[in-house]
């Protein structure tokens, strides 16, 4: 795997609405993504973690407004590699990399596709708008292909939408997604409307997919053993802050910030033994009336004083690549870190807190 | 039960000042008519003058005086043909939906009777039945027109009810053991209020409009003054023709203007119920003032790269 | 398919009620019809008239309902509707001879409203929040003004005033009727007036509905889709805009009955020849089976209608057919 980055975000401020009513949906949050990685991206409703996509696209609806930081993509083209500011470029521009080369997945497919055509068509168009060399058989071969690449029949093709199950409208979406290769697949929450079994198929099925065709994905959920599996990042947001991140593996068995921990106690695994479930105590944050401190300090079971004082930074604990935004990490915090925040990870050697 | 709040955008202020002064003038109106819009002895068809603010008839009578007596017998014929029909409508519709089952079916086919039959030809025919006495009641008409329009109001309300139907809180009172008539009236009425306003609004549009439409085509007593009577006797003296549009003008408008603040109202209620037509409550002027465009546009989400503002968590 | 044939049995059942209301109505005003007739028309018959009301009536009076009923609707499936007191001629050969002006009138009227309207609602929608707003309240004016004072309003002033077009009547006066240019140039031209009238009362409403629509759909996500897929801003507008007409094809149906009842105001109006006249005329002059036979003949094309602009929704959403491959 090369280490060439293909998605940089920097200090990225969101807000809906402006002015007096100004709402901050998304604050300051910086990442940037590699090529053919998969970022998770977890959170409750609310978090900002969907706002945070389509803002970076530019797919945000009104109100929405982006009032501060950089996007910036780079992309491969036959003269090496192409820099493109995403909050800066033309509308003509953003539409020549729109799904050639970020391409999006929804949450709900039965409301992302036009009820009133068939599949076949929205491939057709598909193909139709950025390579106006394929020919009609061309095209429709095309799309038999991405359909027999998430197992489904080329029959489905000539199906409507409402005539599928929740599992193949969103099969099909994927392989719409990738129909013209793109190197980063957007997904908001693509699974959180199926069942169980079939999310955890679909769920592997894109894993194998990322396998084979290389492209980077963005993956958005609230569930966060979905991530374990599938990502190489996990980013945790709340109230449109990232409060954690760290590689997959390292963030579920070794999570720091009390909103992970939360979260993952949250979900029974579906293997296992059954434990208790236990939720965040609480409610969702008003980002309208957002409590001066770390604003998951009215709900945190471990919060000191200086929680509800102060915000956390994002800090990056050294020698890692974990970062997180909580006091009880900090080097100013005097006291014990709670043995639930502080568990070992086996195969790396940190050094004691 | 959440509070009831009235939508504070323009349109709605406008339509109800707008309704508001019509309700005022059916009041005072005849009160204020300097003439008797019976009288005739004036010249006929003088146009606009000091002595007659909107001119005279070919009759020789005082328009001004005609439109403000007038007023009464338009505004009250439409309202109570509005009101009763959406009583109709609402026991119809409400209990249609609600109940189900064999009473919806029968019900429901008889609303659809009742819309695909077109109504001013039904009113027509029903009206001509009646005793000749009767024929030209306002109350009677008004009776007749309630007949023929609560079609429609039946089958939105039958709508929203049925999709209140299985809402939580209505399974949760009959889970308690409510009686059927309680539920209906006590739990979801209070939420059918915006739909039932709007639908109330449109029949009292359609109520005033049919009655002045069959005063235009002399169907209703032609001695009563209303705007349609108006515009009947200005068509029969070929009023139009003869470029009179003192006497045509402003029944009309009269007509449209109520109208208009009606549909107004409806408007207001209509972004209430559908938040995703609201206009989204800033002004122009902010808007321009901090960048944003006034138009949202799909996929070009506005960037404005404004200082960070210093808070107290920065 | 299922749907559609529920739709023709409401229409079949509308239909009946109509029929069966035109045949019991008069009789249940007590008293015998054809006196109870005689007496209204206070004296002024004719013994035509009277023929006309014993044929209507009479036939069978001091037979039971049962069989009067059956004598009634066994003569409308011959197409009798009646004779005419006033006219002493056969409801259904009146009617025939002026149903097609209506028609023409009504349809072109009904077709152009409904292009333009919703041509119009998709351009603001799609433009909603920009200056082009202020074209709602104007519109919601234009759509209060009752129809006969639109009418009487373009006549004073575009007939009388600028004398663009003709001031009344079907064709002119001195031409007669037939398959000649002349005589079809002359209805067209003399249609004009009328059927802009029509269409500029109704187009707001159209324009009304269809602008709500479109912003209604605009926020569904298969819009955004569109636009995430990179999509020509025009290829969207065109997606959203397919998918929110089609209320308004519902609704194609119930216009059609205001619109049949408009028609009777723009021939007083116009002085156009057609049904509505008739049955102003009519009601004037208690012509029970004229008056009777007109609104069968309404009742039946809105209903023709309705069942038209439901097989249309039919065949444009997909969603209402149901397949046999469905999960």
């Amino acid at each position: 795997m090369t280490d060439k980055t293909i998605l940089e975000v920097k200090n990225l401020d969101v807000d809906y609405g402006f002015g007096d009513d100004a709402v901050r949906a998304v604050s300051d949050v910086s990442f940037s993504l590699g090529e053919s990685k998969v970022l998770g991206v977890a959170g409750e409703s609310g978090s900002g973690k969907s706002t945070l996509v389509y803002g970076l696209t530019r797919l945000l609806r009104a109100p929405g407004i982006i009032v501060g930081g950089e996007v910036n993509f780079r992309f491969p083209s036959e003269s090496g590699e192409q820099d493109f500011d995403m909050l800066a470029a033309s509308e003509e521009e953003i539409r020549q990399i729109r799904w050639s080369h970020v391409s999006i997945v929804l949450q709900s497919a039965l409301s992302a596709l036009n009820p009133l055509r068939r599949i076949g068509r929205e491939f057709d168009e598909v193909f139709r708008t950025h390579d106006k060399s394929l020919s009609k058989e061309q095209r429709h071969e095309r799309a038999q292909e991405l359909l027999a690449l998430v197992g489904l029949r080329p029959d489905r093709l000539k199906r409507f939408p409402h005539e599928l199950s929740g599992g193949q409208r969103q099969r099909i979406m994927i392989a719409m997604a990738l129909a013209l290769r793109p190197e980063l697949v957007i997904m908001d929450e693509p699974t959180t409307a199926l069942d169980v079994v079939t999310q955890r198929e679909i769920v592997s099925e894109l894993a194998e997919l990322r396998r084979q065709l290389g492209f980077a994905m963005i993956f958005i959920t609230h569930d966060l053993s979905l991530l374990v599996e599938l990502a190489d990042d996990i980013m945790v947001m709340y109230a449109g802050q990232i409060v954690e991140r760290a590689p997959a593996q390292e963030l579920h068995d070794a999570p720091r910030h009390p909103y992970t921990l939360g979260l993952m106690n949250s979900f029974p695994p579906l293997h296992g033994e059954r434990t208790e479930l236990e939720g965040i105590p609480g409610s969702p944050p008003d980002l309208k009336a957002l409590p001066t401190g770390c604003p998951f300090s009215p709900r945190c079971t471990f919060a000191i004083d200086k929680c509800h004082v102060e915000r956390p930074p994002l800090i990056l604990e050294s020698g890692t690549e974990h970062s997180v935004a909580c006091w009880l990490h900090d080097s100013s915090f005097a006291g014990a870190v709670p043995v639930e925040l502080s568990k070992r990870v086996s195969h790396k050697t940190g050094r004691a807190q | 039960m959440k509070s009831i709040q009235i939508p504070k955008s323009p349109k709605v202020i406008v339509g109800l000042v707008g309704l508001g002064l019509f309700i005022l003038l059916t009041v005072i109106g005849p009160w204020l008519a300097p003439f008797d819009p019976n009288f005739s002895g004036f010249a006929p068809n003088v146009a606009p003058s000091w002595h007659h603010w909107l001119g005279t008839t070919g009759q020789g009578q005082d328009v001004l005086s005609q439109l403000l007596v007038g007023c009464r017998s338009t505004m009250v014929v439409g309202f109570i043909a509005g009101f009763v029909a959406t009583i109709i409508s609402v026991v119809i519709g409400v209990a249609s939906g609600y109940v189900g089952g064999k009473t919806d079916e029968g019900l429901s086919v008889l609303s659809n009777v009742f819309l695909a039959i077109p109504g001013l030809p039904l009113l027509i025919v029903l009206n001509s039945y009646l005793p000749a006495g009767q024929q030209t009641n306002p109350l009677v008409i008004g009776f007749v027109i309630a007949i023929t329009g609560w079609a429609w109001g039946a089958r939105v309300l039958r709508a929203q009810t049925l999709s209140l139907r299985d809402r939580d809180f209505v399974e949760a009172a009959r889970i308690i053991g409510e009686k059927r008539v309680r539920i209906m009236f006590g739990e979801v009425g209070p939420n059918l209020l915006p739909i039932l306003t709007s639908s109330l609004l449109f029949t009292i549009l359609y109520s005033v409009g049919v009655y002045t439409t069959l005063a235009f085509l002399g169907l209703t007593n032609v001695s009563t003054w209303n705007w349609g009577t108006m515009l009947y006797w200005a068509q029969s003296n070929n009023a139009g023709l003869a470029n009179e549009w003192w006497w045509v003008g402003p029944p009309g408008i009269m007509i449209a203007l109520i109208g208009t603040s009606l549909a107004l109202i409806n408007f207001g209620i209509d972004e209430f119920i559908n938040p995703r037509l609201r206009a989204g409550g800033v002004s122009a002027k902010a808007r321009r003032k901090s960048g944003v465009p006034r138009r949202p546009r799909l996929g070009m989400t506005p960037v404005l790269r404004a200082p960070k503002e210093i808070g107290p968590n920065s | 398919m299922r749907l559609l044939a529920r739709r023709l049995g409401l229409y079949l059942i509308t239909a009946w009620v109509a029929i069966t209301g035109n045949f019991l109505l008069p009789r249940l005003m007590p008293g015998n019809p054809i006196e109870q007739l005689i007496a209204k028309l206070q004296g002024r018959v004719t013994p035509q008239m009277i023929r006309a009301i014993k044929l209507q009536f009479g036939q069978g009076l001091d037979q039971p309902l049962i069989v009067q009923y059956g004598h009634y609707m066994n003569g409308l499936l011959h197409g009798q509707l009646g004779l005419s007191i006033t006219l002493s001629e056969p409801v259904s050969q009146i009617l025939g001879g002026q149903i097609w002006w209506t028609i023409g009138l009504i349809g072109t009227a009904a077709v152009l409203s409904f292009l333009i309207g919703t041509t119009l609602g998709v351009l603001f929608g799609w433009t909603r929040g920009s200056r082009l707003d202020v074209v709602i309240p104007a519109a919601t004016f234009l759509q209060s003004l009752p129809y006969y004072f639109l009418g009487t309003l373009l006549i004073m002033y575009f007939a009388g005033h600028l004398h663009w077009f003709p001031i009344m009547n079907a064709y002119d006066p001195s031409l007669t009727p037939g398959w000649s240019w002349s005589y079809i140039a002359s209805v067209l031209r003399y249609g004009e007036l009328p059927i802009l009238s029509i269409v500029l009362s109704s187009l707001a409403g159209w324009m009304l509905g269809m602008r709500n629509m479109m912003v209604t759909t605009i926020s569904e996500d298969f819009v955004l889709m569109a636009v995430a897929k990179g999509l020509p801003r025009r290829k969207v507008m065109w997606h959203a805009a397919r998918n929110a007409v089609l209320p308004s094809v519902a609704n194609l149906a119930l216009t059609i009955g205001f619109l049949v009842s408009g028609s009777l105001l723009v021939e007083q109006v116009f002085n156009y020849p057609g049904v509505g006249n008739l049955l102003v005329n009519a009601v004037g002059n208690e012509d029970y089976p004229l008056l009777q036979g007109i609104f069968l003949l309404v009742t039946f094309t809105v209903l023709g209608a309705n069942l038209l602009a439901d097989a249309l929704y039919y065949l444009l959403d997909p969603r209402t057919r149901a397949s046999r491959h469905e999960q």
